[in-house]
């Protein structure tokens, strides 16, 4: 939460667009600036928007892939193809959205490859009840590592849409207008799948929560 | 408002998607609803729990370096790179760099469509001579009615009864279908019968088809000939245009016109490269081929953008 609110005071969208007046310069190292920079070359701006923007964009892609080095490795091909195509941004004010688009891509991309199938975490509720049958603690009690695990099962059993709308709502804390620009999903399928992936995550984390069924 | 209301947009309200006023009604009932409470507070302890989801992740110096070798890379290239990759990853990088550039514009000199016709006609006799066995017996097996407007994806022809829209495009699929049509000819082999210098798609059919009746002799047109009809004709396009260029060198600073010339030289380098491989005696690449003439394509986009300006 915390990286999330530093990211939209240093990134987040919207920030200098929805400022009303005349145009005004946008500040030093805001992203506006720092794309202008990069555009020109300036390889220190773009380094400067890789540490932005590296944390929740690696984060991002862990939670549609489900492995560390895979996420790495397309962390990098989300930047190498932003920096390529960075002279083709028209709003850089959707600096952020763009860049949750590539990787996006990136990421559904990988998950087509079969290396990608190869390696996807396999998931089944059996799985899930695995855990639970451990014995699952309420929440302010559960073992962070057992949490994690938790979670991060119930992530990959989600369908990828469900999974790409759910992660960008909740983790990466996205609006409706903004998950709609990064998958190029209409209105609705959004609000359907986000409502979806939600009843799913709860019926598998419900256990954890230490809520009456 | 209802429970049941609420409730429908209950997830909503609680990530901020309601308007002001949509939002204060629903907070009011919230105030007032024991049960409503209840499940906007579960709302709350979900998200807690995955606020404290931690990921198996982190970024470490390493990614970013990662990240500014394979952009230093691509910036260097095809100069720093060039030099140390080896010949087929350096064309395949150069390739892939190639095609993710904006291609020829409208405006574009009648010269360099003749070259694209060319092309065309040069890399689909070379696919021809690699597909070997079943071209050969489309050719023997033509349609029942060859003289009919038979369809481009008819099964008459043996060929996928529903090939998607890219293959459709590609030279080994035109050459696969123009043969046994060659009475009712699709638009781009009429496109290329208007430049019949340029050895077009038809052309290159009925040839094949004389092979299949009489012995080659030594002075049939060869895939090779093909090939260096297309570079030929890139030559001629890059030639007019860097006359061009030239007249308006003055227009650029000095540091634009550094990074012209280098990136000139670089594909004049990959050209030179290519061409042994892709215009060998006997027996030339047909990887090379691509990459000799997508080097042509991309020196002569890079003259036509400087021509432009």
């Amino acid at each position: 939460m915390e990286r999330l609110a530093i990211e939209a005071v240093q990134g987040g969208e919207g920030t200098t667009a929805s400022r009303p007046g005349p145009y005004t310069k946008p500040p030093m190292n805001s992203v506006e600036h720092l794309i202008a920079r990069a555009r020109r070359g300036d390889d220190e701006a773009f380094r400067l928007i890789f540490e932005r923007y590296s944390r929740p964009i690696i984060s991002f892609i862990y939670d549609m892939i489900g492995d560390r080095a895979h996420a790495e490795e397309l962390t990098q091909e989300t930047f190498v193809r932003a920096h390529r195509h960075l002279s083709a941004l028209r709003e850089e004010s959707k600096f952020s959205t763009w860049l949750f688009s590539i990787a996006k891509n990136v990421a559904r991309e990988s998950l087509r490859s079969a290396h990608s199938r190869s390696q996807k975490v396999s998931l089944d509720d059996e799985s899930v009840l695995e855990l639970s049958d451990e014995g699952p603690s309420p929440a302010g009690a559960l073992l962070d590592k057992e949490l994690n695990e938790v979670v991060r099962r119930a992530l990959a059993g989600l369908e990828e849409d469900k999974r790409l709308v759910f992660t960008l709502k909740v983790f990466q804390q996205r609006s409706y207008e903004e998950i709609v620009d990064i998958t190029g999903f209409s209105l609705p399928k959004v609000k359907t799948d986000l409502h979806r992936a939600r009843t799913e995550l709860r019926r598998r984390i419900r256990p954890y929560l230490g809520v009456k069924e | 408002m209802k429970c049941q209301e609420v409730s429908i947009v209950l997830a909503d309200y609680f990530d901020g998607e309601l308007a002001e006023r949509h939002s204060q009604t629903v907070a009011a009932h919230l105030a007032a609803c024991a049960d409503c409470a209840a499940a906007y507070a579960e709302l709350e302890r979900e998200q807690e729990l995955f606020m404290r989801y931690e990921r198996d992740v982190e970024v470490t110096p390493q990614l970013w370096h990662a990240v500014a070798a394979r952009i230093a890379a691509e910036q260097a290239e095809p100069d720093t790179v060039a030099a140390a990759a080896p010949l087929g990853a350096r064309l395949r990088g150069w390739l892939a760099g190639a095609l993710t550039v904006p291609r020829f514009s409208p405006a574009l000199t009648a010269a360099l469509v003749l070259v694209a016709i060319a092309l065309t006609a040069g890399a689909m006799r070379l696919m021809n001579k690699g597909a070997g066995a079943p071209v050969v017996a489309t050719v023997q097996t033509p349609a029942p009615a060859p003289a009919t407007n038979a369809n481009a994806n008819s099964p008459a022809v043996g060929l996928p009864s529903a090939p998607v829209e890219r293959d459709q495009q590609s030279p080994k699929f035109i050459a696969a279908t123009e043969r046994p049509q060659s009475q009712t000819p699709p638009a781009p082999k009429r496109r290329a019968e208007k430049h019949d210098k340029l050895q077009p798609a038809n052309e290159a059919a009925r040839i094949e088809e004389a092979k299949l009746q009489t012995p080659p002799t030594p002075r049939e047109q060869t895939a090779e000939d093909l090939v260096r009809d297309a570079a030929a004709k890139y030559q001629k396009a890059i030639e007019i245009l860097a006359r061009d260029v030239d007249k308006r060198r003055s227009r650029f600073d000095a540091e634009t016109l550094a990074r012209f010339d280098d990136t000139l030289k670089a594909l004049d380098r990959t050209i030179a490269e290519t061409r042994r491989a892709a215009l060998g005696q006997g027996n030339s690449d047909p990887v090379a081929v691509q990459y000799m003439l997508t080097a042509y394509e991309k020196k002569v986009e890079v003259l036509r953008e400087m021509a432009r300006n």
